[in-house]
C-alpha cells in the first residue's frame, strides 16, 4: 500500500499501454474522451491520470486503424460529444493485447522477483 | 446514415473543426464536473483548462495521427501558408513572371523543336519513307543541290538509274523521284509563274495521300505518249479556278502547253521532303520534262519506301548492289563518281540543316529556365526570414520537418502553376510569331503548336521549377532548428551565416551560366557581323536582277532560244539608263541549276575528267556585275560569237594551271577543245560562305537555255527600270512572265539574313538572361546590407568612414559573382564548341571575344553591386541603430 501511495501522479505510459487502457475501458462500453480519462483514473485507483495530450491522439490513432468508431452523441447530462465505440476488430485486438500484456508481465516478474 | 469520414470531409464537415468541438466538449464536461464537485465557479473553467494542458500540442499531435497522406491538412497547411502570398503581391507578381518568362522560353523553344525535329512527318508509314544518299568518291563533287552551309549529301540521281532501281529492288515497296521546277500558269487568268513539283506516280502511294478529287497519274500515262497530265493543289484549284468541279477534266495551259488536271490535292496538304517547296500549286509528271539530258544529268531526288520488316541494312546491301550493276550496264560518267549509297530517313533530312541552331536555342532557353529558377530560389530563401516566426512556432509545436517543409515546397509549386500556364501559351504563340519572322522558309513552321507532347513538356517545366525554387526554402527550414528561427525574427533578419553562403552559391551559379550564355551569343554577333561585310567579288548596288522562264514547247530548239536571248539584250540594252545589261544561265547566290561537266586538260594527265561547274554568260557579263576581269579579253559581242571561247576563273588558273596564265591554253570538254581567252577574279556565286571553287564561263549563245537571269547596271534606282524590263520582254512574247524581280543587294541581304535573324534571337534570350542575373545580383547585395543596416550604424559610429563600408560591401558583394565570371568563361568555351559548326569565320577560341564579355559583366556587377552599396554608405548611424 504505502509503495502504491508513492507512485500517485502522473506516471509515463507506453504508448502500447494506452491503447490497451483505452480499448480495456470501452469495452464496458460506449464512452467519450473525458469519460475514458475519468475511467482510467478511477479503475486505477487514482494510480494512473492520463495526459489528455496523449489520449486524444490515440483515441483519433486507434479510430483510424479501424478499432474504434466514433459518433456525435449526448451524454446523460445533455452535452454533446463525441462517443468512441468498440468494433468488432478493436475486440480482438483488445484481445490480442491482453494476451501480450500477460507475456509482458510474465517474463519481467521472471527477472525482477524471481523467487515468486 | 453514416457517411464514411472522408465523405463527410468533402462535403464540409471539417476534420479540424470536429477536433475542435471535440475537445471544446471535453472541457465542458470536465468543468460541469468540477462544478459538482463544488469548486468555485468562477475558476472551474480556468482549471480545466490548466488540466487539460496544451490545448493546441493536443491537437498539433492528434493532427499527425490523421497521416501525412491526408489531403486536409496538406490544403490546410497551404491555405495557410499562401495566406502570406497574398499579403506580398509584389513577390508574387515577380515570382509568376519570372517563371512565365523562364518556362515560356523554354515551352517555347521546345515546341519549335518538336514541330520540325521531333515529330514524324504526317504521312501513312513515314518511318519507312527514305532519302538516297549519294557518298561520292574521294575528291569529287557530286553537283547536288545544297542548302546554306553545307552541300547536303542528299543527291540527285539519273532517270536510267532511278529506273533501273525500281526494276529490280525488291526490298522496296516503291521507288519515288521528284524535283522542284518553275514554270507559267496560263489558264484562269494573267500569266502567272508557279512552282511545279515534277513527280513519279509513285510519289502519291509513297507518302500515302489520294487526290480529294479525281486520281493521281498513273505510270503507264507518264511513260505514254501523252504525259501532259497534272493535279492542282487545293489552295490553288480555289484561289485560281474558283474551285470549280468541272476544272478535273479541262485542259491547262502551262508554259504554253495543254495540260489535263486529273486530280485535286487534298486541302492542307504540304509536302515536307527535301528539294520540293512545301505547297506546290502543281504536280505535274516527272516526264513532261524529258528528253535525252534529262536522262543523262542527275536530276531526281529520289525518295524509297522499304517493305515493310525489311531492315535499312538489307535495303542498303540491295541499293549498292544495284549501283554496281548499273555501272556494269550503263556508260554514265555519273555513276562512276559515286562510290556508295545508304539511306537515311526523310524526316531526318527535313530542317536537318537547322538543327544545329535549333538545339542551340533550345540550349539557350534552358539556360534561360535555370538562371530564372535560380533567381527566385534566392528570392524565396531570403524571404523565408521573413516567416521565421511563423515556422518556427510551428516547428516548436512538434510539426515534422517534412511537413513543414511539405509545405514549403508545394507552396512554391502551387506559385509557380500560373507563371507556368501563362507562360506556357504566351510560348506557343511568341514560337509561332518568331517562326514566322524568319527570313525564308522554315520547313514544318506550320505544325507548331500546342500538342500533348508541348504540354505534357510544359507542365514538367513549371512543375520542376517550382521545385527547383522551393527546394532550398523547404530545405533550409526543414533542417534549421527552432532557437534560430525564432532568434532570427526580432533583430531585423541578420543573415543566418549559412543561408548567405547558399545565397551567395545561387547568384555564383547564376553569374556562370549567363557569362557562357553571352560567350555564345557574342561569337553569334561576330559570325554575322564577318559574313556582313564578307567581299562577295562583285558589286552590289544600282543592280537590278530578274529571271524569265522559257516555256520548252515554244522554244524547244536552240535557235529560238538564241533568236529570243539576242533580242531581249538589244531590248534591255536600249532602256534609257541602262549602262550594261546581261543575261546568264544563273547570276550569283540565286541556286539555280547549275551546270557542270566534264573536263580535261591536255598535257596534264593527272587533270583528266574533271567535273568543273560552268556558267552560260552573255557579253557584258562581268561588267554589268562588277567583276574584274584579270587577264585577257571579255567574251565577245553576240554579233561574232567565238564559238570555242572560255573564261575561266582565278581559282581554275590556280589550281589547274599554277602560277603560269591559262590565257590560249586549250581545255578538252569531252572530245570538244575550247579556248580560255580570260581570267576573272574570284567571287561568292553559290553560297557566300563557301570559297570558290573552279568554274569556267561560256557564252550563254553557244548553249541557250531556258532559264533566263537578267542583271541590269543602272546609274540611279534600279527600281525603276522594273516597268521597262517587263515592257521588254512582254514585246517580244507576251505570254511570259517576269519573275523574282529584285536587286543585288537585297539577293545579298537575303543570304545574310538568317544568321541575322538568328543573332538577333540569340542576343535577345541573352540579353533576358543576363538581366535576371543581374537582379539576382542586385537583390542579394542588397538584402545582405539591408540585414546588416545596424552593423554599419555601429561601425559608422565609431569611427569608420563611409567609404571604408562602401568598400566592404562592394567586395563582399562581389567576390562571388566575379567567381561566377571566371568559371563562366570555361563553360563558355565549351558551350563555344559546340556551335563551332554554325560560326562562320570566327572561331570558338576566339580570345578578344572572351575578355570582352568578361570586362562587360564585371563592370556591371560592380553596378548591381554598388547601388545598394551606395545606399549603405550613407546610412546615419543614429538611423541604423534605430532600425532595429
Amino acid at each position: 500500500m504505502d509503495e502504491q501511495k508513492k507512485h500517485t501522479g502522473r506516471m509515463e505510459l507506453l504508448q502500447g499501454t494506452l491503447d490497451l487502457l483505452i480499448l480495456q475501458t470501452l469495452q464496458w462500453g460506449p464512452q467519450h474522451g473525458h469519460g475514458i480519462a475519468n475511467a482510467i483514473k478511477a479503475n486505477s485507483g487514482e494510480l494512473l491520470s492520463v495526459e489528455t495530450g496523449s489520449l486524444y491522439p490515440a483515441l483519433h490513432r486507434l479510430e483510424k486503424k479501424g478499432w474504434l468508431r466514433s459518433e456525435w452523441k449526448l451524454t446523460d447530462n445533455s452535452q454533446r460529444a463525441k462517443f468512441y465505440k468498440l468494433t468488432p476488430p478493436g475486440k480482438k485486438q483488445l484481445s490480442r493485447e491482453l494476451s501480450k500484456w500477460d507475456l509482458m508481465v510474465q517474463a519481467i516478474s521472471r527477472i525482477v522477483r524471481p523467487a515468486e | 446514415m453514416r457517411l464514411p469520414t472522408w465523405l463527410q470531409r468533402l462535403f464540409g464537415r471539417n476534420r479540424e473543426t470536429d477536433l475542435a468541438d471535440e475537445i471544446e466538449a471535453h472541457l465542458a464536461l470536465e468543468t460541469q464536473q468540477r462544478l459538482e464537485r463544488n469548486e468555485p465557479p468562477e475558476e472551474v473553467r480556468d482549471r480545466a483548462l490548466r488540466d487539460f494542458g496544451s490545448i493546441a500540442l493536443a491537437k498539433e499531435r492528434t493532427r499527425d495521427t490523421w497521416g501525412f497522406g491526408g489531403f486536409q491538412a496538406f490544403r490546410d497547411d497551404l491555405r495557410f501558408g499562401l495566406r502570406f502570398f497574398a499579403k506580398h503581391k509584389l513577390l508574387t507578381c515577380t515570382v509568376w513572371l519570372t517563371l512565365a518568362l523562364g518556362t515560356g522560353a523554354l515551352t517555347a523553344a521546345f515546341g519549335v523543336v518538336e514541330a520540325m525535329l521531333l515529330r514524324s512527318l504526317p504521312y501513312p508509314g513515314a518511318g519507312r519513307l527514305y532519302h538516297v544518299l549519294l557518298h561520292p568518291e574521294a575528291g569529287e563533287q557530286t553537283g547536288s543541290q545544297a542548302s546554306e552551309s553545307a552541300p547536303s549529301a542528299i543527291g540527285r540521281l539519273t532517270r536510267g538509274f532511278s529506273d533501273h532501281i525500281r526494276n529490280h529492288a525488291r526490298t522496296l515497296e516503291s521507288v519515288s523521284i521528284h524535283t522542284q521546277w518553275m514554270g507559267v500558269m496560263n489558264s484562269g487568268g494573267a500569266a502567272e509563274r508557279i512552282m511545279p513539283a515534277l513527280v513519279s506516280p509513285e510519289f502519291f502511294s509513297a507518302l500515302g495521300v489520294q487526290p480529294a478529287l479525281g486520281r493521281p497519274f498513273t505510270r503507264q500515262e507518264m511513260e505514254g505518249s501523252n504525259p501532259r497530265v497534272c493535279l492542282l493543289s487545293y489552295e490553288y484549284w480555289q484561289s485560281r479556278f474558283g474551285g470549280r468541279h468541272s476544272v478535273v477534266g479541262e485542259p491547262v495551259t502551262i508554259d504554253g502547253e495543254p495540260y489535263t488536271v486529273v486530280g485535286i490535292m487534298p486541302r492542307d496538304f504540304r509536302v515536307w521532303l527535301s528539294g520540293l517547296t512545301a505547297s506546290p500549286q502543281v504536280y505535274l509528271p516527272v516526264s513532261s520534262r524529258d528528253g535525252q539530258e534529262f536522262r543523262r544529268n542527275p536530276a531526281e531526288v529520289v525518295i524509297v519506301k522499304l517493305s515493310e520488316t525489311v531492315s535499312v541494312d538489307a535495303a542498303t546491301q540491295e541499293l549498292n548492289t544495284l549501283l554496281e550493276s548499273a555501272r556494269a550496264e550503263e556508260e554514265d560518267l555519273h555513276q562512276r563518281r559515286i562510290s556508295h549509297l545508304s539511306l537515311m530517313p526523310v524526316a531526318d533530312e527535313v530542317a536537318s540543316q537547322l538543327r544545329p541552331m535549333l538545339y542551340t536555342i533550345l540550349g539557350l532557353c534552358g539556360c534561360l529556365y535555370l538562371i530564372a529558377c535560380m533567381n527566385l530560389a534566392g528570392l524565396m530563401l531570403a524571404q523565408t526570414a521573413a516567416r521565421a516566426r511563423e515556422l518556427g512556432i510551428r516547428r516548436a509545436l512538434g510539426a515534422t520537418r517534412l511537413r513543414v517543409a511539405w509545405q514549403l515546397l508545394s507552396e512554391c509549386v502551387l506559385l509557380a502553376l500560373p507563371g507556368g500556364v501563362l507562360g506556357g501559351f504566351a510560348a506557343i504563340a511568341a514560337a509561332r510569331l518568331t517562326a514566322s519572322l524568319y527570313p525564308g522558309t522554315l520547313p514544318r513552321a506550320d505544325l507548331i503548336g500546342f500538342h500533348p507532347a508541348v504540354l505534357l513538356f510544359s507542365i514538367t517545366a513549371t512543375l520542376v521549377g517550382g521545385i527547383l525554387v522551393g527546394m532550398l526554402p523547404a530545405w533550409r527550414f526543414s533542417t534549421e532548428n527552432t532557437l534560430a528561427g525564432g532568434r532570427s525574427l526580432g533583430s531585423g533578419a541578420t543573415a543566418t551565416p549559412s543561408r548567405g553562403r547558399m545565397l551567395d552559391v545561387l547568384v555564383c551559379a547564376q553569374v556562370t551560366l549567363a557569362v557562357a550564355v553571352l560567350v555564345c551569343s557574342a561569337l553569334f554577333l561576330e559570325s554575322f557581323h564577318e559574313l556582313r561585310s564578307v567581299q562577295p567579288g562583285y558589286q552590289l548596288q544600282q543592280r537590278l536582277t530578274a529571271q524569265v522562264i522559257l516555256p520548252q514547247a515554244s522554244y524547244a530548239d536552240a535557235p529560238s532560244r538564241a533568236r529570243f536571248t539576242t533580242e531581249l539584250l538589244e531590248r534591255l540594252r536600249a532602256i534609257p539608263g541602262v549602262q550594261r545589261a546581261a543575261i546568264t544561265s544563273s547570276i550569283p547566290l540565286n541556286l539555280n541549276a547549275s551546270y557542270a561537266a566534264a573536263f580535261s586538260i591536255p598535257g596534264k594527265p593527272e587533270f583528266s575528267d574533271q567535273r568543273i561547274a560552268i556558267v552560260f554568260v552573255s557579253s557584258q557579263y562581268f561588267e554589268a556585275l562588277g567583276i574584274p576581269l584579270l587577264s585577257g579579253v571579255p567574251l565577245d559581242g553576240e554579233q561574232h560569237p567565238e564559238s570555242k571561247a572560255a573564261i575561266v576563273s582565278e581559282a581554275f588558273a590556280r589550281k589547274y594551271f599554277a602560277s603560269a596564265n591559262p590565257v590560249g591554253e586549250t581545255l578538252l570538254q569531252g572530245t570538244d577543245p575550247l579556248r580560255i581567252t580570260g581570267v576573272v577574279a574570284d567571287h561568292r556565286s553559290q553560297w557566300l560562305v563557301q570559297t570558290s571553287a573552279p568554274e569556267i564561263y561560256r557564252p550563254l549563245l553557244m548553249e541557250p537555255k531556258t532559264l533566263l537571269d537578267m542583271v541590269l547596271l543602272t546609274g540611279g534606282d534600279p527600281h525603276a527600270l522594273v516597268p521597262s524590263l517587263r515592257e521588254a520582254v512582254a514585246a517580244i512574247d507576251p505570254m511570259l512572265a517576269v519573275g523574282k524581280v529584285s536587286t543585288m543587294e537585297k539577293n545579298f541581304d537575303n543570304g545574310v539574313a538568317p544568321l541575322r535573324f538568328r543573332a538577333l534571337l540569340t542576343g535577345s534570350l541573352t540579353a533576358i538572361a543576363v538581366v535576371l542575373a543581374l537582379l539576382g545580383v542586385y537583390a542579394v547585395v542588397a538584402w545582405v546590407v539591408r540585414a546588416r543596416i545596424p552593423e554599419y550604424g555601429v561601425r559608422m559610429a565609431l569611427g569608420a568612414r563611409p567609404r571604408d563600408i562602401l568598400a566592404q560591401v562592394m567586395r563582399r558583394g562581389i567576390r562571388l559573382p566575379a567567381a561566377g565570371v571566371i568559371l563562366g568563361i570555361p563553360l563558355g568555351y565549351v558551350l563555344a564548341r559546340l556551335i563551332e559548326s554554325e560560326l562562320y569565320g570566327v572561331e570558338a577560341a576566339h580570345l578578344n571575344t572572351y575578355l570582352l564579355v568578361a570586362g562587360i559583366m564585371l563592370v556591371v556587377i560592380a553596378g548591381a553591386a554598388a547601388i545598394p552599396a551606395l545606399r549603405a554608405a550613407r546610412v546615419s548611424p543614429l538611423e541604423a541603430l534605430r532600425h532595429e
